[in-house]
């Protein structure tokens, strides 16, 4: 009986403890990565919900510091080598934004779409 | 010696024409709503309306030789490149990511500094764009102190 209820208060805890991070995934804090690697970004194409702010994880896995900027999301921000930042968007009308390294102008642009 | 003057004639006559004929090829001079002011303090924000506004913001100041093709073909790009790079008029799309804003206040802080704006060209034609060093000293002042409120 005793172990019975270590184990109730057990799952109560796990329930505590992952109950916002599910809440999370579920739509009220976004999240999306977007890696800048051998000169591309990847995904090159992220689509997100339209009319929902997010955040953007972007790492850097190059060798030297890029700048992740979007002139239609007002959006600069260097990257240095291994890092990740992030980056807050709001919530986007339905349509295509791109992306590019300012640093980099021979790497493809990027584009955020919004459905 | 009379067919110098025939060809010159002639010459002249073309380029004119050309002339009138770009003429019809108009620039995009529009000044779109912004979607949100710069906030600084009135010093601030009067030196930065009377020195970068005109092609840093969406109260771009339009004047004649603006309307005149080829000038106007080159002020509406410049216009419009610098109009993506840094826009005052949507000075709080920024600073919806704290980061972005602060970087925006570094550049500006290198730009002054640096004497890279405004333009030497550009100053030649707009006294107003041409800032005393006071005046300068006022700016960066001004952005790095909203710089490092900006994000820790």
């Amino acid at each position: 009986m005793r172990l019975l209820h270590v184990l109730l208060l057990l799952l109560a805890a796990a329930a505590i403890e992952l109950a916002p991070r599910v809440a999370g995934a579920g739509g009220d804090n976004l999240v999306f990565d977007i890696r800048a690697q051998t000169g591309h970004f990847e995904p090159s194409e992220l689509v997100v919900p339209a009319n929902k702010s997010f955040t953007i994880r972007v790492t850097s896995a190059e060798n030297t510091a890029v700048e992740f900027e979007s002139f239609e999301l007002h959006r600069e921000r260097v990257v240095l080598p291994g890092e990740t930042i992030t980056v807050l968007i709001p919530a986007l009308a339905p349509g295509s934004y791109t992306f590019f390294d300012d640093f980099h102008h021979d790497t493809p642009e990027g584009a955020i779409v919004a459905k | 010696m009379t067919g110098v003057r025939r060809r010159t004639k002639i010459l002249v006559a073309v380029v004119a024409a050309a002339f009138l004929a770009i003429q019809f090829v108009q620039a995009d001079r529009t000044n779109p709503a912004g979607r949100g002011d710069l906030v600084a303090p009135a010093d601030v924000s009067r030196l930065i309306r009377r020195a970068c506004f005109d092609c840093h913001s969406n109260e771009t100041r339009w004047l004649w030789y603006s309307h005149v093709a080829p000038f106007s073909w080159v002020i509406a790009r410049d216009v419009s490149a610098a109009r993506r790079r840094l826009n005052f008029s949507d000075w709080t799309e920024y600073t919806a990511d704290p980061e972005t804003k602060k970087h925006k206040l570094q550049e500006i802080v290198q730009s002054i500094a640096g004497g890279d704006m405004s333009p030497w060209y550009y100053r030649i034609l707009h006294s107003g764009a041409r800032l005393h060093p006071n005046e300068r000293e006022l700016i960066i002042r001004w952005a790095n102190q909203e710089a490092t409120t900006a994000a820790p």
